[in-house]
This record gives C-alpha cells, structure tokens and sequence, in this order.
C-alpha cells in the first residue's frame, strides 16, 4: 500500500472506534457533540464561578534590552558563522547557524552512597482502603525526616492491628530488593508500597486500625494508624474466601518513589483532612533545637499549602505556649499528590518555668488544624533574658519535584514578522528571501539580540507532504546587535528545498522561538 | 463602575472560554476520546477523561489563561489524565492479579482502514500514539512533543518508523 493511502486511512475515524458519546457539560449551557446548546443538566461548580473571578493580573514580558540609544542595525559584518558576502545594503546577512544547545542538568548522585534507612530516619503513614473483587488495597508511606538521605529497597514487613494492638491479619517477612532501583529518601522524600489485605471472615474490628511495619534493612518496628481516606466504605471489609485461614496483608510490590503529578487543574488548598504532619529527631546548634518538619498530601490529588502554616506548640492541657508563622510574603507551595514538603522548625531560649508536659503541636491549615506526629518535643534551654523562640528556618519545598519548565524569553519577545514575496524554487535548489523583524515594544525599549541571541524555526510543508519539516537556526544577531524600537530590521534567509520535492505550491512557517512571532507564505516549486 | 467594569471582564472571559472549548469540542472531541481509548482506557473511562480535559481547558480560560493551543492543551491533560487513571489502575491490579478485559480479536481486513488501523494496533505504544496525534487528531509534531512529554525530533521520528513499518508490513495490498 502507498505511503499516501496509508495516511489517507490513519486520518480516518478506526473502525473500532465508537463515536464520541458525550455532551460537553459547561454551565449554564450544554453543547451537544454535534454543536447545538440546549439547558444545562446541572449548574457548574461553586468553584468554577468563583474562579471566574481570578484573573491573572500582568504578564511580565521579558524583553532582551541592551543600553538606551544604540540603535545600530548593521554594526559588523563579523558573524560567528559564514556570513553572506552578495546581501543587498541593509539586510542582515544569512549565517548557517544553529542554537547553542541547553545546558544539561547537574549529575544525579549514586544512590548507593547513601546508607539504608531505619526507622529513626523517617515517618510511617499508613493509607487505605480501595477494593476490587474481595481484597482492600491500601498503602504504606516512609516520609524522609533525617538531615542525610537514606535509601529503601525491596518491600517491607506488614502487619495489620486493630485500635487495642491485637493482629488481626498476618503479613509476610520483609524482603530485600530483588533487583530493582534503590529509593532515595531525602528529607521530605517519599517511598510507598501498596499493602493489599484479604480473606476477613470476622466482625467489624474495633478501629482505627494500625498497620505495624518493619524495614527490610531494619530491625525495629513501627506503628501507624491507618487513615482511611480510600475510596472503600470504612464498613467494607474483604471477602471471606477461606473461613478456616487466617486473614492476610501482603506487599504485592517493591518501594516506589511517587509519581510524578498528571497536573491540568488548579490545586485547591489543603484540608486538614487530606494531610499528615511529622517532625523528625530534635537536634541542637548554637543554643537552638532544630527539627524537620514534613506535610505529606494523603489527598489523592494536589494541593496547595500556604508557606509556612502556622505550627502551634501547646502543653499537656492543651494551653497554647507558642507559634511559628511565616514572615511575609507568603508564597504558596503546591504539594503533588503522595508527595511531601518540608520546612526546618527551630525552638530555642525557654526560660520560664517548665510547662507541662509532654509538649504537642499542630499544624494549622485553611480548613482546620492537624495534629502533628512528633517522637518527642524538648523544651530548649535558656540562652538570655529575651523571649522563647519558636520560628520556621526557611519555607516550605517539595523535594524532587519537576521544576516548572522555565518560560522561553523568546516566545515573549515584542516583535512583529513580515516575510518578502517568496520566489519559485526548485527541488535541491535554495528558497532565498528575506524576513523582517520590528521591535514593537509598548515601552520603546531596545532589543539586544547580541546579550542574548534567539533561535527562529522555519517550518516547510511540500506539496502533497503530510508532515512539516523543521529547521532551527540561530538569527545572525552578531551583525543585528540591537533593535531599536519600530525601526524594521531586514534578515536574509535560506532554506534547502529537498531533492525529492513534488511540484506545486509549498508554505513555509517562520517563527522566532518555539511559540513567538510567526508568518506564513506559500511559494512554488517548479522545475 | 468599577463592578460594572469588572461584570463585563468576567462576561467576556466566559465568552472567551466557552467559545474555545466549544471549538476544541467540535474539531477534536471524538479525537480526544479516540486518543485516550487507544492508551488502553475503556471507553466509559475515556469519554470521562475527554470530559475533564474539556472541563479542565474551560476553566483554565475562565482563569485568564486561555493555551495557545487549546487542542494540545486538551490531548495533553487528557493524556496526563489516562496515566493517573492506569497509576490507580495499577495499585490494585498489582495485588489482585486482575488482568485487564481482553483485547477483542483484531477485525478482519475488509478494507484498507481495517488493515491500516489493525497494524497500528501492532506497533510500538509510543509509534502508536504519534501516529494518532499526528495524522487522526492533527496535531503538529511540537504540539505532540508537548501532549507525550517528548521533544518534537523523537515525535517525527516515531511518525517516520510507524509509517514505515505500515508501509512494509502492508506491501503487497493493492500494489
């Protein structure tokens, strides 16, 4: 079958692919698959309506600006590439020059320098339940709370309790890796595992239930309570399979570290509900107890934590001794679904009498307070006369989060396109012509392409070609230098016409940068 | 006046948002619900997927921030949205042992649209779905190295090798 024909059918609906069944559901209006509007069914969410009032305020435009009053369009015929010695007066000759590539990220350490890490290195958050077929899946979660990273491998030891500490279902020994990748766990890293428990053929077990777990390079056991946050009925129970067998929790696969966000929405603010708060060991410098602080989002989707939440110290009786805020601003961090962010908390210079104790804390977010998982809080000694301290050390991050893609300058850049009249070209000949480039800054301001010089993409599609062929170069910004501010700027231009080229007419895309400035023409190809 | 001011941005970013989703509906909502079959989710699932993306690019237009390409916009969270739903997918199916339903039997070649879709069927997952974007949904090749987190080389050179192998394994129908 002919290349053609091939593409002629992948443009066609697959024979097994129904039709599209859905309405499109927009209030207050529903847009039937075939374009008509009747009533919405329902109205849209509160949240939606309310987002209609956010509005992004100024988008700043970066602009590549070089001193006030150069304003030399032809400075030097000097070029970093092969400069064209027949251009016409006043045109930017064509250089054959391709973008400097981008820089490559910083080497990502062996994770088997890192030690193993025991019990004292992290927090345990127990997760469930979702079902399927007669089993509850839920999950197990290590959240980093040591200064060092440490790494996990292979799957843990898992027992399940019920609220008075009885087993109530037996699990398997931990197992070292069988292979797989080391999980490094810094601070406010985090590992899981999927525990799955079956065969209940008991009552309801008094709640809430605990989940007991052992690290497979560990030899210490750690509890957590289960929070039942899964989509399974806190009544749901697994299936009785084997009424004479006892009842199972298992470790179906290796630690993991969590996946990266699928993202596509704005993140609402954490609830209470949805987070976990923990503090790691207490260490002392200079006179200044410090410890990790990490909130992990149990939500399911992300969210966004107001950096730093008020952190509350309370006594015994629940008095209200002191709190940590942020100074202003306060930024926001969004906290990825089954990811974690993390904050030092310091507390120091406790002079007064000893307040009663065992200390707790809370952490305070927009929906509530959340109570914070803590080994235990010391009380600092008395370094002066002046009030006891308790204060964040820096905001809140997520580790190893992707960062955002930084925002190509280029796409931004206030200039308008214009291309010459294209003449015919041949196949494996040149399409000479020229582009010119107006700084159309509102602000009047220059453009130095010289401080930095950006690429231009010319995209060509050939008659009867499905697809476009690109080519990306750098402009000749060394001959340009500065564009002043609505003066046009001419650049000449060459593109290769393929040897294999049909005849007929061909367009071509030129566009700055990625997403910039762009114009389109067409122009014929002809023996 | 200031309020009055402020009605007549919102009314006019509800125009703006409506009128973009409704195009991105009407030009590649079977598309979008295609793609996200063919990334293995069933076809209630899909249709649900391609409704959220859809929801998810109005609001995002309500917000202000209107994409420049509100289709790859949509093929893009729709995609990022099928890869959350295999993640929990795969949370319980790694203990269950549950086995996704079988695929059906592929159709018999009555046609050419028949003998291409079922060799797409049969190329690499990545082949496959740049295929899809490209040709069915029309995407350029930047918009898919956006849509599948790849760069816009790798998406032509998937296209280039999925055509090729159709190409060879077709060789022989009709010539």
């Amino acid at each position: 079958m002919k290349v053609e024909r091939i593409e002629e059918q992948l443009r066609s609906q697959p024979p097994d692919e129904p039709n599209y069944p859905r309405d499109l559901l927009l209030a207050p209006a529903l847009v039937r698959a075939t374009g008509s509007r009747t009533r919405a069914r329902s109205a849209a969410p509160a949240a939606l309506v309310a987002a209609v009032l956010v509005i992004v305020a100024l988008v700043v435009v970066p602009l590549l600006a070089g001193p006030l009053g150069r304003n030399e369009t032809s400075p030097s015929p000097t070029t970093a590439g092969t400069p064209e010695p027949s251009s016409p007066l006043g045109v930017i000759p064509w250089i054959d020059a391709t973008p400097s590539p981008s820089p490559t990220p910083d080497p990502t350490p062996d994770p088997h320098g890192f030690r193993s890490c025991s019990a004292d290195d992290v927090a345990v958050v127990a997760d469930g339940w979702g079902g399927a077929t007669g089993s509850l899946a839920g999950g197990v979660e290590l959240i980093g709370l040591s200064g060092d990273p440490c790494t996990v491998a292979g799957k843990p030891a898992v027992t399940l309790l019920n609220a008075r500490g009885k087993v109530i279902a037996t699990g398997t020994r931990s197992v070292p890796s069988s292979g797989s990748d080391l999980v490094v766990v810094p601070v406010g890293g985090v590992a899981s595992v999927t525990t799955a428990w079956s065969n209940w053929c008991g009552g309801a077990p008094d709640r809430p239930l605990k989940v007991r777990v052992r690290l497979p390079a560990d030899n210490h056991d750690v509890e957590a309570v289960v929070h039942e946050t899964g989509p399974a009925s806190p009544a749901e129970m697994p299936r009785c399979d084997n009424p004479n067998g006892p009842s199972l929790v298992g470790v179906p696969l290796e630690f993991t570290a969590p996946e990266r966000s699928a993202g596509g929405y704005e993140p609402e603010a954490c609830s209470a509900g949805g987070i976990t708060a923990h503090l790691g060991r207490w260490g002392a410098a200079a006179g200044t107890w410090y410890a990790n602080l990490a909130i992990l989002n149990l939500s399911g989707v992300d969210c966004r934590l107001e950096a730093n939440p008020a952190f509350e110290l309370r006594d015994r009786t629940g008095k209200l001794l002191l709190v940590a805020t942020a100074p202003p601003p306060v930024p926001m961090v969004v906290v990825p679904a089954g990811w974690a962010a993390t904050v030092r908390v310091g507390f120091a210079n406790w002079c007064g009498p000893l307040p009663a104790m065992p200390l707790a804390a809370d952490l305070v977010v927009a929906s509530g307070r959340v109570a914070v998982d803590a080994p235990e809080l010391p009380v600092p000694p008395c370094m002066g006369g002046s009030a006891p301290d308790l204060s964040y050390d820096g905001s809140l991050t997520v580790p190893g989060t992707p960062a955002a893609p930084e925002p190509n300058p280029t796409d931004s850049l206030p200039v308008s396109v214009t291309l010459s009249p294209l003449p015919t070209a041949r196949p494996g000949g040149t399409l000479d012509y020229t582009v010119t480039l107006t700084n159309i800054s509102a602000f009047d301001k220059p453009i130095n392409l010289q401080a930095s010089c950006p690429p231009f993409t010319q995209r060509l599609w050939l008659p009867g070609d499905g697809a476009a062929r690109d080519v990306t170069l750098r402009l000749n910004c060394e001959s340009a230098g500065v564009l002043p501010p609505h003066v046009p700027v001419v650049f000449a231009m060459r593109l290769s016409i393929p040897a294999d080229a049909a005849i007929g007419d061909a367009t071509i895309l030129w566009q700055l940068g990625e997403r910039g400035a762009a114009a389109k023409a067409t122009f014929t190809i002809e023996r | 006046m200031r309020d009055g001011g402020l009605t007549t941005d919102v009314g006019a970013l509800e125009r703006t948002a409506r009128q973009v989703v409704e195009h991105v509906h009407a030009e590649s909502g079977q598309q979008l619900f295609g793609f996200v079959r063919r990334l293995g989710v069933r076809d209630d699932d899909a249709a649900d997927i391609a409704q959220e993306a859809l929801l998810r690019l109005w609001r995002a237009c309500l917000g202000g921030r209107v994409p420049d390409r509100p289709a790859a916009w949509a093929f893009r969270t729709a995609y990022r949205l099928a890869m959350d739903r295999h993640r929990v997918g795969r949370r319980l199916e790694a203990f269950l042992g549950s086995q996704r339903p079988p695929r059906s039997a592929p159709p018999e070649r009555r046609d050419d649209l028949l003998a291409v879709w079922s060799e797409v069927d049969r190329l690499p997952g990545r082949q496959r779905q740049v295929l899809y974007l490209r040709y069915r949904a029309d995407l350029a090749f930047e918009d898919i190295g956006v849509v599948l987190g790849i760069d816009a080389s790798s998406a032509r050179a998937n296209a280039t090798r999925g055509v090729a192998a159709l190409r060879e394994r077709l060789a022989g129908k009709d010539e």
